[in-house]
């Protein structure tokens, strides 16, 4: 049977190194093959290790069956969110304490008036009312005229806007123009059968925002060297003008370009960026450095229809340096066009590749398969339904 | 020779002249490891069973025909027959695309072994929810998505040292806590 003595002829001893580290590296398959191959043969022989591994991959088991809960529970956009709607609600309350104190301070100016002055002064009375401070909405002050002068005389003729309310009619005013009562039907509440589908997609396109919340590229300059255009100012904002210093036809003009894209890009100018890089391409249609950061500023100007054929062309050049992120933002520009399958194939292939974007392609992975787990799983619930 | 290099000799030897309980006590010292290896790997735990036999029946097929030699590289043979075998699923996975998402869930084989996976489930799920949420984050994160301490301090807005002091806290609690828990 396995023994602690073994440890002495073992490679790996786990009383001298970090297990805890070591273990989460692997248990994440983050570990280098060398070290994780010893540590597989350590395991094979040492009971405790087994016993430590063996409670991290019920951690991780659990954690992927509610990753998705846990995202959203923390996710920064809701705490965002709540602040939010904290300040909206403290915003209305003071509003409404605002607007109820100047009702009360006009009606009691009014109260005061009606008692002191004769009905001769009516007209007095309605010019001080209509030229006292402005209220926030127009039917708080029609409303309050009509009140003021409710059961002293007829009142004035007052040019109404929108809707006739009954007039000298007591009860709460109203805070907000007239709603219009097309108020769209919420999921599930005696809706139609197309309304549930129609819900169901904004609740997918909603996801997918989620997912597609992925920060772009940074582009750092490799050199002075690299920089071929005098006094290194590039274009400027706003006005791309292909140089006619360019001549299209040598090989550099398209390295040119790109050097110019990449100060339009890192300055975030990149409608200018696609320019320069959609002339670049027809100098060097190859390139994938050129293809990728063309697809990459499509992506950055909402465009992500546009931004596939690039970074297509850049993963048909099989280039080892923009291969992991031709495929990850790839995957970014279906999941933009709820092409999710395409968007789960194109991330599977970022995390199979080793890289920096490794974790987050596994992570925008595993968020992507449990939005479609759960489409699917309200799929079939309507199914079900339509089918009784 | 240390006695447990001759047990193992001994071992091999009695596999290699077809003694069945030889069979069944290689089969208990690597069962466990190869199971959570295996599981690791393939992030599946059905899959991961139905590989841990693969590679122990292969195991068994090698030493019966003598493919090794010296008992001290017992160990070896084993791990490096799990790798080709795990690689090898790996690879013809990434091949057949297959869909998670539809596969239909295999039957309960073992009624009892099934409980007590439920069970040990139930209490990690439960000790895991006991958690604060920033550590819940933390570890997920760490196990599941394979950040690094600096990108989790920099997605969750936490200091270095305190994602650092956090994860490792966590991460003793369970292992102490769970390490107790009998075979798989």
């Amino acid at each position: 049977m396995t023994s602690m003595t073994t440890y002495d002829r073992c490679k790996m001893d786990c009383r001298q190194l970090d297990r805890d580290n070591l273990f989460v590296q692997y248990v994440s398959g983050c570990l280098e093959p060398q070290i994780e191959s010893e540590l597989e043969e350590h395991i094979l022989r040492c009971n405790q290790c087994q016993a430590v591994l063996e409670a991290l991959l019920f951690a991780r088991e659990d954690l992927q069956a509610r990753a998705h809960i846990i995202r959203t529970q923390t996710q920064p956009s809701r705490i965002w969110a709540r602040w939010v709607l904290v300040a909206v609600s403290s915003s209305c309350l003071l509003i409404l304490g605002v607007t109820m104190y100047r009702f009360q301070r006009t009606r009691a100016r009014q109260q005061a008036v009606s008692h002191l002055s004769a009905p001769e002064d009516f007209q007095e009375n309605t010019r001080v009312d209509l030229s006292g401070p402005p209220s926030p909405t127009p039917s708080i002050t029609n409303d309050v005229h009509k009140r003021n002068y409710n059961g002293l005389t007829k009142p004035p003729d007052i040019p109404q806007t929108g809707q006739q309310t009954p007039e000298l009619e007591p009860g709460p005013l109203p805070l907000t123009p007239k709603d219009s009562g097309t108020k769209p039907s919420k999921p599930g509440q005696d809706a139609m059968p197309g309304e549930v589908a129609w819900s169901r997609e904004q609740l997918s396109a909603i996801d997918s925002e989620i997912l597609s919340k992925v920060a772009l590229p940074n582009y750092t300059f490799s050199g002075i060297g690299k920089r071929r255009h005098s006094g290194g100012a590039g274009f400027p904002a706003g006005a791309v003008n292909l140089p006619p210093a360019i001549d299209s036809s040598s090989p550099a003009a398209a390295d040119d370009l790109f050097q110019s894209a990449m100060l339009a890009y890192v300055e975030k100018r990149y409608a200018d960026s696609e320019t320069l890089l959609d002339a670049a391409i027809k100098i060097a249609p190859g390139a994938p450095e050129i293809n990728f950061y063309l697809g990459i500023s499509r992506l950055a100007l909402g465009k992500p229809s546009e931004a596939i054929d690039p970074f297509r062309t850049v993963l048909a050049h099989q280039d080892r340096q923009y291969s992991q992120r031709a495929h990850f933002y790839l995957a970014n520009a279906y999941m933009k066009l709820l092409r999710l399958p395409e968007a789960d194939q194109e991330l599977e292939k970022a995390a199979s590749i080793p890289g920096p974007l490794r974790a987050d392609a596994r992570s925008e992975l595993t968020n992507l398969r449990a939005i479609l787990a759960n489409s699917t799983e309200s799929q079939k619930i309507d199914d079900t339904k339509n089918t009784h | 020779m240390s006695s447990n290099a001759e047990n193992r000799l001994e071992l091999i030897a009695r596999i290699r002249v077809g003694d069945a309980r030889a069979e069944e006590e290689l089969v208990a010292i690597y069962q466990r490891s190869l199971l959570l290896i295996t599981s690791v790997r393939t992030r599946d735990r059905e899959a991961a069973k139905d590989l841990t036999q693969d590679i122990l029946f292969a195991v068994l097929r090698g030493l019966r025909d003598g493919q090794l030699r010296e008992a001290d590289k017992l160990d070896a043979f084993v791990h490096g027959t799990a790798r080709n075998l795990i690689n090898n699923y790996l690879r013809s996975k990434a091949r057949r695309r297959e869909s998670d998402l539809s596969s239909a869930a295999e039957p309960i084989v073992e009624p009892i072994a099934q409980l007590e996976l439920i069970e040990k489930q139930r209490l990690v799920r439960s000790e895991l929810e006991s958690y604060s949420v920033l550590d819940q984050q933390i570890l997920l994160l760490s196990l599941l998505d394979g950040h690094s301490l600096v990108e989790i301090a920099d997605r969750l807005n936490v200091s270095h040292d305190a994602v650092r002091q956090r994860r490792s806290r966590v991460i003793r609690k369970l292992t102490k806590k769970f390490s107790g828990l009998s075979q798989m």
